[in-house]
């Protein structure tokens, strides 16, 4: 797809600061409330990831919309899988190397941080030596990386009841939900713009439609936790992801009503406009 | 020392991968339309397509050979072996339905003669397009881009589990490694390329850079992921 | 394992890679998907609006590498509670096409709502007889993706779980659809008008047939199109694809010390598919001759 280029550069509806704030304490507060899992020793509190997750997608989403209207040359999904390219090295590392030095507990961050880094030193190398000239490359690559990272920490968190590095190779890498997880986490971020690309997109509709592909990704966390940490605790995750499927997915339709130029049961073609 | 080795392969597997994409003649959305020379597709797609096929007969050579250094070269060969058929096979249909189904001539619109061939080529392309289908040089080109793309990626898989032990954390990673280097490789060309008798397969050196870095980064990250001790 | 026994397994194994490329490919000319999307997408601003159903979920390859892993995942899931591997099949299949739908309702509703200033409204009986044939279609591929991940896994012995081959192959498989039979979708099917054989100049952009033979067109018309050549073509790569590299390691089994033997059967096959094409060029140039004579390009001065 070389068709690039949705509506205004530079006009938001929503401040992408406030998604970014959204996007970093919610998915971070979602991760870290899955600590109760430990605390009560219990595992029915992983669905507190899930809405981290969702929150991520959105400002990964965001970001996408921001830099994709510059015209990247090769369409919009090639950022959403180079976040995730740089998003599952970084993360894996950052929960690694935080059960190596037996701090489990910073391993989101460190993480969350690495992928930051890589994303920002990546969209300078692109920038500098290749020459896209997006002026917002560099700041769009390092949040896209970082909500990708976050998507996918959450998300795995979601899935394995605990942030540990030692549970998540046991419950996600090992049985290969990680497969999962990578794909549904880059989709959820690259596909709401692609979904909605053209002259009159908007960013309400837009990131309405981020929060509906993230619950999509909450659906299929918690098919894959019912698995690894149980019936119960996964059945939450499921049902509670389509709950929000359908409420986010009847405001999208909302929307849509309002933007679309109209909305038939059926018909002939319009008047054409000579 | 043997870390700094591991990140040595590391690299080199991601440039491979990079270098690979330059080779493979992709014509993005136009030459889905027929207006473009090469496959209909996009760059990272077909790339990884081939590359992630060569994944998986290395990662199936290297569970019936074993981990051992000295089968090194029989898994990345097997690797690249699977990643060429791939995209050879898809070239070959793709020139068929090109042929078959739309009725144009495979040819190029950047060189007068094919390098290989020395077929005449600017008069079998169609008016109002940029060449169409896949001509012998461009096969050609993204045979080798099979070629690297599958050493490459069977590098890095055979590398990470040297690192790791664990076939799908090393998997998901290689993954991960091919979707980053054949991004910024897609970047780079801006979509479309014909191969390397194409004028835009110059510009090869800038992404060599770009990547060398990304994936040196890359690297060092990796080999801190196992589950072992530090 | 008995070679014989073998071979017909890696025979399944590229049967099943043929529906399943036939099935991918006949689901993204109904529902439109990858990039021959673009001229539907470009319709509207040319001043034709139409009744195709328009949707972009992400490109082709990573889009399947989602429903073939969903469908991966809730299999493993399934057969980790002892389901009988048909049974977990074909639930991970089904939750794989819905999910295709939830992803393909909004891709057409999304992409329509962005055109409001080309007058192209949204046709919900578009949208209701679409979503079932692209959901159906899109269950027969990845079933039959799913069927050759678990003959390759529990099988011939994989060392990669179920999961993770089916988002490889998955993804391998929307790259082969969007390479092949996506052409004749995009090339063919929505400029019947222009005649056969011209090329088509890059000015015809978003000049897509709308109307059918009685009355207007719509997708489901394209895929019925599409199924005479571009999905049979689409099959055909995909299961030889598949077949091709897991034969040569049947023939020459790297168990038995005939690793390189394998690689270079898997060499001389690559030679072989280079020297077809070069006949195949060389057929399309004697037929078809060339669009201009040296005359016209002013190098012979008769």
């Amino acid at each position: 797809m070389t068709v690039a280029a949705g509506g205004e550069v530079g006009e938001f509806e929503i401040d992408p600061k406030r998604i970014m704030v959204m996007g970093v304490v919610g998915g971070f507060v979602g991760v870290y409330l899955v600590s109760l899992n430990i605390l009560l020793n219990t595992t029915i509190f992983s669905f507190f990831a899930g809405i981290g997750a969702i929150m991520a997608i959105m400002w990964g989403a965001d970001q996408v919309s921001h830099v994709s209207k510059y015209g990247l040359g090769t369409g919009v999904p090639s950022i959403g899988i180079l976040a995730i390219g740089m998003g599952i090295i970084a993360t894996l590392f950052g929960l690694s190397i935080s059960y190596k030095l037996g701090v489990d507990a910073i391993g989101p961050v460190i993480g969350f941080l690495t992928s930051c880094a890589i994303g920002a030193v990546i969209g300078y190398l692109v920038n500098r030596f290749i020459g896209l000239n997006v002026p917002i490359l560099v700041s769009a690559t390092l949040q896209i990386a970082g909500a990708a990272s976050l998507t996918l920490i959450a998300l795995m968190t979601a899935v394995s009841g605990s942030y540990y590095f030692l549970d998540m190779v046991r419950h996600v890498i090992d049985p290969g939900f990680v497969a999962l997880i990578l794909i549904t986490s880059g989709l959820a971020i690259l596909n709401p713009f692609n979904a909605c690309l053209g002259p009159d997109e908007r960013q309400s509709r837009t990131i309405t439609l981020a929060k509906v592909t993230g619950a999509i990704a909450m659906i299929l966390a918690g098919i894959a936790a019912i698995s690894s940490i149980g019936l119960i605790s996964g059945f939450i995750i499921l049902a509670l992801g389509i709950a929000l499927w359908i409420v986010f997915f009847m405001k999208f339709w909302d929307l849509t009503k309002r933007d679309a130029f109209a909305v038939w049961c059926t018909g002939l073609l319009p008047e054409e406009e000579e | 020392m043997e870390v700094i080795l591991l990140i040595l392969l590391l690299m080199i597997g991601g440039i491979l991968v990079t270098a690979a994409v330059h080779f493979v003649p992709v014509g993005g959305a136009p030459a889905a339309m027929a207006q473009t020379t090469g496959v209909g597709t996009g760059t990272t797609m077909l790339a990884t397509g081939s590359g992630l096929t060569g994944l998986v007969s290395a990662g199936f050579m290297m569970e019936s050979v074993g981990y051992d250094i000295s089968n090194l070269p029989l898994v990345l060969a097997s690797g690249a072996v699977g990643a060429m058929l791939m995209i050879c096979i898809t070239m070959l249909m793709g020139n068929i339905v090109y042929i078959f189904g739309v009725g144009v001539v495979p040819s190029s619109a950047k060189v007068k003669f094919d390098p290989i061939t020395k077929l005449r080529q600017d008069l079998y392309v169609s008016k109002g397009t940029e060449g169409h289908g896949i001509p012998t040089v461009s096969f050609v080109s993204g045979t080798i881009g099979g070629l690297l793309g599958g050493i490459g990626g069977s590098l890095v898989y055979w590398t990470l589990l040297e690192i790791n032990h664990n076939p799908a954390m090393s998997g998901i990673f290689a993954i991960g490694f091919f979707f980053l280097n054949a991004v910024i490789a897609s970047y780079n060309i801006g979509g479309t390329i014909e191969g390397f008798h194409d004028p835009k397969f110059k510009r090869l050196p800038k992404a060599i850079v770009v990547s060398t870095v990304a994936s040196l980064m890359c690297s060092i990250v990796a080999v801190f992921i196992s589950t072992g001790g530090l | 394992m008995d070679i014989i026994l073998e071979m017909g397994i890696v025979a399944l194994m590229g049967a099943a890679a043929t529906v399943a490329g036939a099935a991918e490919d006949l689901e993204t000319d109904v529902g439109s998907q990858s990039n021959p999307n673009s001229q539907v997408q470009l319709a509207p601003q040319m001043g034709k609006p139409h009744r195709l159903y328009n949707k972009a979920i992400s490109g082709e390859a990573p889009a399947y590498g989602l429903w073939c892993s969903t469908a991966g995942v809730t299999a493993a899931v399934l057969l980790g509670v002892k389901a009988s591997p048909i049974v977990a099949i074909a639930l991970g299949s089904l939750v794989g096409a819905f999910l295709l739908g939830m992803f393909a309702i909004p891709a057409h509703l999304g992409r329509i709502a962005s055109q409001k200033r080309y007058n192209q409204p949204i046709y919900l009986d578009i949208l209701r007889t679409h979503v079932f044939p692209i959901m159906g279609h899109g269950y027969v591929a990845v079933f039959a993706t799913l069927v050759l991940c678990y003959i390759l896994h529990y099988m011939l012995l994989h060392p990669f779980t179920l999961p993770l081959l089916a988002l490889i192959w998955g993804i391998t498989l929307g790259a082969v659809g969007s390479s092949t039979g996506d052409v004749f979708y995009g090339a063919e099917r929505h400029f019947q008008q222009h005649e056969f054989g011209t090329g088509l100049n890059a000015a015809f952009s978003g000049d897509v047939v709308r109307k059918a033979e009685a009355g207007l067109r719509s997708s489901i018309d394209n895929a019925w199109f599409c199924s005479k050549f571009g999905g049979p073509v689409t099959g055909l790569t995909f299961g030889l694809i598949v077949f091709l590299d897991n034969w040569r390691t049947t023939v020459f089994h790297p168990d038995l010390g005939y690793g390189w033997y394998a690689v270079g059967l898997g060499v001389l096959i690559v030679i072989v598919l280079i020297m077809l094409n070069f006949m195949l060029e060389k057929y399309a140039r004697n037929t078809y001759g060339p669009y201009k004579t040296l005359e016209e390009v002013g190098e012979v001065s008769a």
